[in-house]
């Protein structure tokens, strides 16, 4: 259960870009299924600390992406879950290519 | 080290208020950011890693669950390095970690996180401030027992250890794969119970494998002393190499 310290680096990391806390809308963060988060967790934690620190008005929007996957039989698939196995030939001796994304794109603020 | 961290500072992006990336969108305006979400602890990780590249000191993160055998793990390298090692030690409460290991032979400093389920590269900065690196080669961080959180923080180590036992089960690897993901070494520990649990050593390894084709496996029981000497030797080449 660390969503809280993550909540609190994306809050740390908005709050000396944001003039007026109460004017951004939204923060934009990407995470991928190997960053080891739980979104739900992490939405309950920012929605508390955003309020604690004045961003009334703020939402977590999360973009989930999958991981890409390179089978040994020369397939690339996308998973959620590293419990799939390869769609073309079953198998598990695959490399990793992406799934540790985890990062803060973009604030929205109303004008 | 707080000039560093500027403890409990907001930190300033080196981007802040990068105007021109700003844009319109009918009525609402977006900032780039493009940020790490643990730039900061990434940062002073980098500050910890520049330490240990200045002292030459070659430095491990073993993560695991609570109860699977790092302090034992760690009490056998401290018989075997002695004063060429120093260990920080993590948990949430208790100093018995810490006063194990000194027990052991090494010097060791504890972490208590009082409530935090991981440690993260400020707390380890500040307690490599309090120690004596000197003819230090080898430097453990024995992390919070735990397979989820430790993972999405970097220390500032040089490679990151995994133990799984065998009481554990040969399943958890594709559970935690976040943690497996990111390990340089799996040590499959209790070997010596392996008439009395049923585990699979190739099943799980080839699940690490398939998360990680960098891995390198060791099966080690720390309480028989089975199987420690190659990795002993694996981490005296680490040592010896300078990293």
């Amino acid at each position: 259960m660390h969503e809280f310290s993550i909540a609190e680096a994306i809050i740390n990391t908005i709050a000396p870009i944001a003039a007026d806390p109460r004017a951004v809308t939204a923060v934009h963060i990407t995470v991928g299924p190997l960053a080891g988060i739980s979104v739900d967790s992490l939405e309950f934690c920012f929605s508390v600390l955003a309020q604690e620190r004045g961003f009334e008005a703020v939402r977590l929007e999360v973009r989930k992406t999958g991981a890409i996957l390179r089978c040994a039989c020369g397939r690339e698939y996308e998973v959620q879950r590293f419990d799939e196995l390869c769609p073309a030939c079953g198998g598990l001796e695959r490399i990793v290519l992406t799934g540790k994304e985890f990062s803060i794109d973009y604030l929205e603020t109303k004008d | 080290m707080c000039e560093n961290c500027g403890c409990g500072d907001l930190v300033q992006p080196e981007h802040t208020h990068n105007h021109g990336t700003g844009h319109d969108h009918h009525g609402h305006t977006h900032v780039a950011i493009n940020s790490p979400v643990l730039r900061k602890n990434d940062a002073l990780a980098a500050h910890n890693r520049a330490l240990f590249q200045e002292k030459g000191l070659f430095a491990i993160n073993i993560m695991s669950s609570p109860g699977s055998g790092k302090t034992a793990i760690v009490e056998a390298l401290a018989r075997r390095f002695g004063d060429a090692m120093a260990v920080i030690e993590g948990d949430i409460q208790t100093h018995r970690d810490a006063e194990r290991v000194i027990r052991a032979g090494s010097q060791a400093k504890q972490i208590e996180t009082m409530g935090a389920c991981h440690l993260d590269a400020h707390a380890v900065g500040h307690a490599l401030e309090e120690m004596d690196l000197a003819g230090v080669k080898l430097l453990v961080i024995e992390n919070v027992g735990n397979a989820v959180c430790p993972a999405s923080y970097d220390l500032g180590e040089q490679e990151r250890v995994a133990i799984l036992s065998l009481p554990e089960g040969d399943d958890k690897v594709l559970k935690y794969p976040a943690l497996f993901a990111r390990v340089n070494v799996l040590l499959i520990n209790k070997i010596d119970l392996a008439p009395y649990v049923p585990f699979d050593v190739a099943k799980a390894l080839n699940e690490c494998r398939s998360l990680n084709r960098a891995v390198t496996s060791f099966s080690v029981s720390a309480t028989t002393g089975a199987g420690m000497e190659p990795f002993f030797v694996y981490l005296g080449q680490r040592m010896g190499t300078g990293c």
